[in-house]
């Protein structure tokens, strides 16, 4: 059958042509000369342009975060331990010697020395003056600061320049209006200034860590970031920079809001979306509430850093728990704003790998916007140990709501598996090691969510633990299926399937190694955020360190395949994979203006049982042996 | 949800934005305008004047009217203006009720913050001791400092001096007695339970890039801080810098 | 968005009739729909960026009422409902100017549209020199900064922080808008808006109306409540 037909223009008033008849190339198509078609990329309002380009920024940033996150556990592969020993040298003196090891990030501090001769007096220059030197001095604490450094490196970049833009600004600027048959988003312009936005940002937050770094924790907590390093201005760069981070992250939600409601194509109403659209919405929903309101913690913070105007200062009258509801007001939902993508993009991975109708596609719809509501109400967990016992209890019960949608997505995507048509290709294996991993983040999360067991586990590594699994488990790995899915549709061009398999298990035994661990360390009361720990950590502590190494040879060898696929790979077909959505309905990589004609839309996303998809050869992707046949419309 | 789009498709109204054609470009005429317009003016004279009264009353008779009726009149009249606002001249009234949902949704979130915030902050007295009036503020609150202009009886001159923020905390009487011994005296009284004192490199307050006030001139002397002392502080600022780093590496606290 | 059509033999007509609107909406009133749904999801993080304001307000005010009713005895009313009036006889003839648009009546439109950004500029101005600039000379300040001989609690530089960072924020609001408002009258000067195109108009006056919004919460709390 057709899927896309030519639509008459029903606003013949406007006299305006739409129909772009004659043939458009793909959208990666050069400008001409090299400044012409830097030019075209820098200025573009196309949002496959910016999706693209989102998504190279989130994959460099996030191996810088990587690396910060590397070197710490490296740092933890053995306790900093300070060991004095005292010896009787030649004279008969006694002498102690004192000596830091286990510390790798001891890069010193320098210090300006009188030089002496050997007599001990100072030597003076020409001019009479005592003649110095600038010596580095290492001690205990400079390799502690390094380390802070580099975990609030990893924080701040993974949580505002990575997990944030990924799914969202990355893949949905690319997907969200192909998937619902719109020519661009609602405001083209508007999503270039959000992408210049989140460059600008980005370099504030980037240039932090190049003058020194920043040693606040990615949460900016109050009188950390109000005190310390405060004769440099490092700090204020970087909140400075998840400031303006804020501003590109509420106008894309802004955008897709609008586009949403305004763009769709014909025929395709609110439940005829792909749930990765439903997702999205809900995701733009909470960035469009959320963020503001870190915008004007942030403000606050700045000018409480450099006026000392105390609303956050208890000096002052002001009160620091006061900056903790104010940013986890915004940072618990940017929580969901993390992993409801990650839910959408499991969706489709599921659905289209599986050759299976999402089972209770509307409960999965709704529950996308029930943890958006609910994520609203429940931030106060974060606080557990700082906030009055009434709201403690209070919001342990309104955190426990959270489940109630998310469990509906669990098993609806269970029972979507269930006796459907699995091929474990990389995206199908991505899709599974999600469902294992968010289903580890998410039932760690209820202990953390009753209160009197968060008081023993609250700030430890059980947190670092769940909110990994979550995170990484969830997020990240759901974004990378997501890359390999998509791959094909957006460059044109096919992976080795086989490669990247190894790379993805490498990354799935990397992960669980380096993070399951982190629980056992977390129940025994090793806390977040120390370089140094006791000795019977150690072990536990080196399996995760190794674990780490091993995703870092997983992420190296996915990068690759895509890199390889990108260059070397050969041509796609629009529909590699037998999607019903409609992005596999256009060439790959798309047109310029996504469709020849607006298409109109006449099946569901995820109509399997019903009909062929669209431009689908089952030569490139054959489905396993006796799986239901396409073409006997009803089965079920 | 695959057979919806089939049944009711209509070409030329592919979402069914004009069946409920209910919004759109509504013209409203200038008696409705000046009317609002009066009304808001009108409810702004009323607030200000229940105001004034109320503080006529308290000036004139000492009749003190309950905050809560002054907060009540005050924010009730604030939601008419705004509800008359958002109506007309925003044209929520007339407008796609979709419009109005985002601006509800809006403040139901405005609600949670502020609701859940306060919840946690005004039920704190029953956890937290300086909160309840039990014990005052110490801490850091030793190290942060102001100036604060105090009026010396014997010269009858105004003066500047540097003041311990945790001292204002303090009743009225307490803290005349603490500006006599010191701040640091204060200091140890606001620990008496504690035990040494954390390294002071770590708790001194800097005011990052910004040297109108200078933290440590115990005597500012004239009185003005913008009297263009600028320099001179860039350079002690300086200095405490080094000092700082020199206290930090003696003391090494030890991981 | 929106782009001149300059192929049209109607040429010569006015700039607003030959508005087209831009190639991936349908109509020219999907696009106007659009634009204003998406005015008010921004007016929606406005409001969410002020509630900070307003939380830390309640907050203090709860906690330090002394200090707060010593603090909104040192604002004058008078300033302050001078300004509310101001912001509200701006609202009206913003919205004003938009009838004015609808109707086509260019010199109203224009007059509307210039009369509202001096009026965004008095509210500046009465800001910056009647009120910010006298207190501030007299230590009455934010915070630490704070440096005024007699408070009558000592809580009180909490109340300039809010304050400050309360008005301020609206202030920029204020001062952007008036620019955007600027804008606005230029492009009426060269006819661009009229009965089929006058989204830059409506969305401006609801970005402005929203400014006044706040203020008319921001009068009451600040300045009258004691």
């Amino acid at each position: 059958m057709s899927d896309t037909s030519s639509n008459p223009d029903p606003h013949e008033f406007d006299a305006v042509d739409h129909s772009h008849d004659h043939h458009e190339g793909s959208y990666l198509e050069p400008a001409g000369g090299v400044w012409a078609t830097i030019k075209q990329w820098a200025l573009t309002k196309d949002h496959k342009k910016l999706g693209v380009m989102y998504m190279f920024a989130v994959l460099i940033l996030f191996f810088l975060g990587g690396v910060a996150a590397l070197g710490v556990r490296a740092e933890l592969w053995e306790p900093v331990r300070y060991k004095t020993t005292t010896t009787v040298n030649d004279q008969g003196e006694t002498v102690t010697t004192q000596e830091v090891t286990g510390q790798i990030f001891n890069v010193g501090r320098p210090k300006e020395e009188p030089v002496t001769d050997a007599d001990g007096n100072p030597v003076l220059d020409d001019n009479g003056e005592p003649l110095t030197e600038t010596v580095r001095v290492y001690n205990l604490q400079t390799g502690n600061e390094t380390y802070n450094r580099m975990f609030t490196l990893h924080g701040a970049i993974m949580v505002f320049m990575v997990i944030i833009p990924s799914v969202p600004a990355a893949l949905g600027n690319f997907f969200l209006p192909i998937m619902i048959g719109a020519k661009d988003v609602a405001f083209p312009r508007l999503n270039l200034l959000s992408w210049w936005i989140y460059v600008f940002g980005s370099i504030f937050a980037v240039a932090s860590i190049f003058l020194g770094g920043v040693d606040t924790g990615w949460t900016f907590y109050t009188p950390y970031s109000t005190t310390t390093d405060a004769d440099h201005w490092r700090v204020v760069y970087m909140i400075t920079g998840a400031f303006i981070l804020g501003f590109s992250s509420i106008l894309t939600g802004l955008n897709f809001v609008v586009t949403v409601h305004k763009l769709r194509a014909p025929g395709m109403g609110w439940f005829d979306m792909p749930l990765f659209i439903w997702a999205r919405y809900a995701t733009a929903i909470i960035q469009v509430l959320a963020t503001p309101v870190i915008g004007v913690t942030l403000l606050l913070l700045i000018m409480e850093r450099l006026l000392h105007i105390g609303i956050f200062d208890p000096n002052l009258g002001g009160d620091p728990v006061l900056f903790q509801h104010f940013f986890w007001f915004y940072s618990h939902p940017v929580v969901y704003v993390m992993i409801l993508p990650g839910f959408g993009i499991l969706n489709e991975l599921l659905a289209v790998h599986a050759h299976k109708r999402i089972f209770g596609y509307r409960a999965v719809a709704f529950a996308s916007l029930g943890i958006a509501a609910v994520s609203f109400i429940v931030w106060g967990h974060h606080l557990f140990t700082s906030e009055g016992s009434l709201a403690a209890t209070v919001f342990s019960a309104l955190t426990f709501l959270v489940a109630i949608p998310t469990g509906v997505k669990m098993f609806n995507w269970i029972a979507t598996l269930y006796k459907s048509s699995i091929v474990l290709n990389t995206p199908m294996f991505y899709a599974l090691a999600v469902l294992f991993l968010f289903a580890i983040g998410g039932l760690t999360g209820l202990p953390l969510a009753t209160l009197a067991t968060d008081m023993h586990l609250h700030d430890s590594y059980f947190v670092v633990a769940h909110f990994h699994y979550v995170m990484m488990g969830g997020t990240i790995m759901a974004f990378v299926g997501g890359l390999f899915h998509w791959w094909p549709k957006m460059f044109g061009k096919m992976y080795n399937d086989r490669w990247a398999m190894v790379g993805a298990v490498l990354v799935f035994i990397g992960f669980n190694v380096t993070f399951f661990t982190q629980f056992f360390l977390g129940t025994r009361g090793m806390p977040r955020r120390y370089a140094s720990y006791v000795d019977e950590f150690q072990i536990w502590h080196q399996i995760s360190t190794i674990g780490s190494y091993i995703l870092l040879v997983g992420f190296l060898i996915e990068g690759a395949v895509l890199l390889h696929a990108m260059i070397a790979g050969k041509k796609a077909p629009p529909n590699p994979w037998g999607g019903m959505s409609l992005e596999w309905e256009t060439e790959s990589p798309p047109i310029e203006h996504n469709f020849p004609h607006e298409p109109i839309v006449k099946h569901g996303p995820y109509d399997y049982d019903e009909v062929v998809p669209p431009h689908w050869d089952p030569k490139d992707y054959p489905l396993p042996e006796g799986a239901p046949s396409h073409h006997e419309p009803g089965h079920h | 949800m695959s057979n919806t789009a089939e049944k009711t498709f209509d070409p030329t109204d592919p979402h069914g934005f004009h069946a409920k054609d209910t919004h759109g470009h509504v013209i409203l005429s200038p008696m409705t305008l000046i009317g609002v317009l009066v009304a808001l003016i009108i409810f702004t004279v009323l607030t200000v004047f229940a105001s004034r009264f109320e503080v006529w009353l308290s000036e004139a008779f000492q009749w003190e009217i309950p905050q809560s009726v002054n907060v009540a009149i005050a924010m009730s009249i604030a939601v008419i203006k705004g509800l008359l606002v958002l109506m007309f001249f925003m044209q929520l009234r007339y407008d796609t009720p979709l419009n109005s949902i985002i601006f509800g949704t809006c403040l139901l979130a405005f609600g949670c913050f502020i609701g859940f915030t306060a919840l946690d902050l005004f039920t704190r007295d029953s956890i937290d001791r300086a909160r309840s009036g039990e014990i005052k503020a110490g801490g850091l609150a030793a190290a942060h400092t102001r100036y604060e202009q105090v009026f010396n009886e014997k010269t009858g001159q105004w003066e500047r001096r540097k003041v311990d923020i945790s001292v204002l905390g303090l009743p009225v009487a307490e803290r005349a007695k603490i500006r006599e011994r010191g701040p640091d005296e204060q200091r140890v009284s606001a620990h008496h339970d504690e035990p040494a004192p954390l390294p002071t490199a770590d708790r001194t307050v800097r005011l990052t890039g910004l040297h109108l006030f200078a933290i440590h001139d115990e005597h500012g002397g004239d009185g003005h801080a913008e009297d263009g002392h600028a320099e001179v502080q860039g350079d002690d600022h300086a200095n405490e810098n080094q000092d700082g780093h020199a206290d930090d590496l003696a003391h090494d606290p030890g991981g | 968005m929106s782009t001149i059509d300059t192929e049209s033999p109607s040429a010569k007509q006015p700039l607003w009739t030959r508005m087209t609107h831009a190639h991936h909406f349908r109509s020219h009133d999907e696009e106007f729909d659009a634009c204003k749904i998406g005015m008010w999801l921004f007016l929606t993080t406005e409001v969410l960026l002020f509630s900070g304001f307003f939380v830390a307000y309640a907050i203090f005010r709860a906690m330090y009422p002394e200090a707060f009713r010593g603090g909104s005895h040192h604002l004058d009313w008078r300033w302050g409902s001078l300004n509310t009036a101001i912001l509200l006889i701006s609202s009206f003839t913003i919205a004003y100017s938009i009838r004015c648009a609808q109707t086509n009546n260019q010199f109203w439109l224009k007059f509307n549209l210039l009369f509202t950004a001096f009026c965004g500029l008095a509210f500046a101005g009465i800001k910056f020199a009647l009120e910010y600039g006298p207190k501030w000379a007299q230590g009455k300040r934010p915070g630490i900064l704070y440096d005024y001989p007699n408070p009558v609690n000592e809580s009180e530089p909490l109340w300039w922080s809010v304050y400050y960072m309360a008005t301020g924020t609206h202030l920029a609001h204020v001062l952007i808008g008036t620019a955007v408002i600027f804008i606005i009258w230029y492009r009426a000067t060269k006819g661009m808006y009229g009965p089929k195109h006058y989204t830059g108009v409506e969305i401006t006056g609801l970005y402005w109306h929203l400014v006044d919004l706040i203020w008319i919460f921001l009068f009451p709390l600040l300045y009258l409540i004691h």
